[in-house]
């Protein structure tokens, strides 16, 4: 679950596999589809070399864990995350005409945006799959009246 | 009353007569150490007897020389190198020439793998939606078909109950679908379309809830379903096999639909008697996994329990244990307050019930999901449901629809593909995961 919430589902949304699910509408030729694909495995595969240490540290985590040193390894791996979506966000945002740009969901838009990405990149807000971090048990809370797993 | 018995009794001599005798699968050749592989799931043949290996025990795509020693990893567990396997289980297909096509459902991309087992290069998905059912395994054996096409089971969504019975607030399990799509998507154009439709197995759901809110499910199975299948013939030919009267639906890379007729089999009636001892054992076996996957999570294992019920939630039965609780309860207003804690309620994992011996079929089916594969020479080799020296045996049908020969195999061994005149073969035992190949003859 950790692996999911950080390793794969990443603390915040993943914009390449947004736009290659959204392909379609997007109207992305099969050049464009392919960069995207290569360039996302990549991003994956950093991501899993990143996170993969925090999940294996926070799984052996008993009730009583430091907060503090936890949420140190947390924003670290967040900053090493959103850096590395940040030096490849101009070279997604250059594969797309202006068009497909326009066509952008507000929310893969903005995780293409340097800007946006510096203001979240050493916070808690969670775009993902799963949320961000919220100390104080480990919860994730995605939406509330959604569903809520909670980790022990 | 004599006539009947009499021409029931030709039928079965005539019925008796096609049938080719069953023969023992030709000698096996050569056999994988057994610490290269954890498990086989697909291979590919490569130029010079070198076999492409997806192995996703060990999340590995394995490139075995001529003699079965591993001489390289193409795709590997870790992520430390730029051909990680991915985080979920891949698939493996063969594509132009004697290049093969990787599906890493996680990064929804695919692998070009050449002739001599290098990445060339990325592809991305065509359908993204649809990758994981391109990875073969439950969901079929994907292939490339002579058109530039990927053909592959799609999806069909569950029937969603009315709109209106949303509003009641009785929850419902959506009802399965007893059919899926065999799809094909053109990898230049994106181009989709729908080949044919086939019968899958089916699970059916009761939910019941108490005045307290509580929800008990109740899963009911069909231990012995009959189903379709299908294979895609290296000439592009799609092969439907019909399980309800075992015959093959053809549609040829030119759009020919043609039918061929009934294949002769050795059907097994199925009396009364026999269905009530055939759920009894599938009863016991299933409560057996099913025990056993409840005792990890009671433990506290590290098994996952999962709980449904008001927000209050309850505490973990398995101390250090992942517990997963879902909340049924709507979304508030805005600014509302949160929903009002309700009991908590344990749903642990559905009990499982056997469907009523009156479903089972009255013939035991000549064969299950997943049964069918196609060798070089565009004949289909379909795994029936009968045992010889306790293996399964194999009819194999030519693209006439004419049963030409059955071969049996050795114990827990199973397809994993074809080579020129030799099959592959994957078995797990006790001495652990190996790639068996056996001369066809």
């Amino acid at each position: 679950m950790l692996n999911a919430m950080y390793g794969s589902g990443s603390v915040t949304i993943n914009p390449m596999a947004q736009i290659l699910r959204q392909q379609d509408s997007l109207q992305l030729t099969g050049p464009q589809a392919d960069s995207i694909a290569t360039m996302n495995r990549q991003f994956l595969i950093r991501q899993v070399a990143i996170w993969a240490p925090v999940v294996k540290e926070f799984s052996k985590l008993d009730d009583r864990y430091d907060q503090d040193i936890a949420y140190n390894r947390y924003r670290k791996a967040r900053e090493a995350s959103i850096d590395l979506l940040r030096t490849m966000a101009p070279a997604i945002r250059g594969l797309l005409t202006d068009e497909q740009r326009r066509k952008l969901p507000p929310i893969v838009a903005s995780h293409l945006d340097l800007r946006y990405l510096s203001s979240i990149r050493s916070g808690t807000v969670g775009g993902g799959q799963f949320g961000g971090f919220v100390s104080g048990g480990m919860n994730a809370v995605p939406a509330a009246g959604g569903a809520t797993i909670i980790i022990r | 009353m004599l006539l009947v018995a009499a021409g029931a009794g030709t039928a079965r001599v005539l019925e008796a007569q096609s049938l080719p005798p069953v023969r023992a699968l030709g000698p096996v050749t050569r056999v994988s150490p057994t610490d290269v592989l954890g498990s086989v799931s697909s291979v590919r043949p490569l130029p010079g007897g070198r076999i492409l290996v997806n192995d996703l025990v060990r999340r590995q795509l394995v490139l075995l020389d001529s003699m079965f020693a591993r001489e390289a990893i193409v795709a590997d567990t870790t992520a430390a190198t730029a051909n990680a396997y991915g985080g979920r289980a891949g698939g493996l297909i063969a594509f132009r020439g004697d290049s093969s096509l990787f599906i890493d459902p996680a990064s929804l991309s695919m692998l070009v793998i050449d002739g001599s087992g290098k990445v060339a290069r990325v592809m991305a998905v065509p359908r993204p939606n649809d990758a994981q059912f391109m990875v073969g395994g439950p969901f079929g054996t994907p292939a490339f078909d002579s058109k530039g096409r990927i053909v592959y089971r799609g999806f069909t969504r569950p029937n969603l109950p009315p709109p209106g019975a949303e509003r009641t607030g009785a929850f419902r399990v959506p009802e399965q679908p007893d059919s899926a799509p065999i799809l094909r998507v053109a990898l230049d154009t994106r181009a989709l379309d729908t080949a044919s439709y086939f019968k899958i197995p089916k699970t059916s759901a009761n939910v019941t809830q108490n005045d307290r809110g509580q929800v008990s499910v109740t899963m009911v199975m069909n231990p012995m379903p009959v189903v379709d299948d299908w294979t895609l013939l290296p000439d592009g030919t799609l092969a439907v096999v019909r399980g309800a009267d075992y015959h093959i639906d053809w549609l040829s890379p030119d759009g020919a639909r043609t039918s061929t007729p009934k294949i002769p089999f050795e059907w097994q009636r199925m009396s009364d008697e026999a269905k009530v001892t055939f759920l009894d054992s599938a009863k016991t076996a299933m409560e057996a996994n099913r025990a056993r996957a409840m005792s990890g999570g009671a433990a506290g294992g590290g098994g996952v329990v999962i709980s449904a019920g008001g927000a209050a939630g309850g505490a973990p039965p398995g101390g250090g244990g992942m517990v997963m609780r879902f909340e049924a309860a709507g979304p508030p207003t805005a600014g509302g307050p949160a929903p009002a804690a309700g009991a908590p309620t344990t749903m642990s994992m559905p009990a499982m019930n056997m469907v009523k011996p009156s479903e089972l079929p009255d013939y035991r089916p000549a064969f299950g999901a997943g049964a069918t594969r196609a060798d070089l020479d565009g004949n289909l080799w379909i795994r029936t449901s009968k045992v010889a020296n306790g293996g399964p045996v194999y009819d194999v049908v030519n693209r006439s629809g004419v049963l030409i020969d059955r071969v049996s195999f050795p114990f827990g061994r199973v397809i994993a593909g074809f080579g020129a005149g030799v099959v592959y073969m994957g078995v797990r035992d006790d001495k652990g995961a190996r790639l068996e190949v056996a001369r066809i003859r």
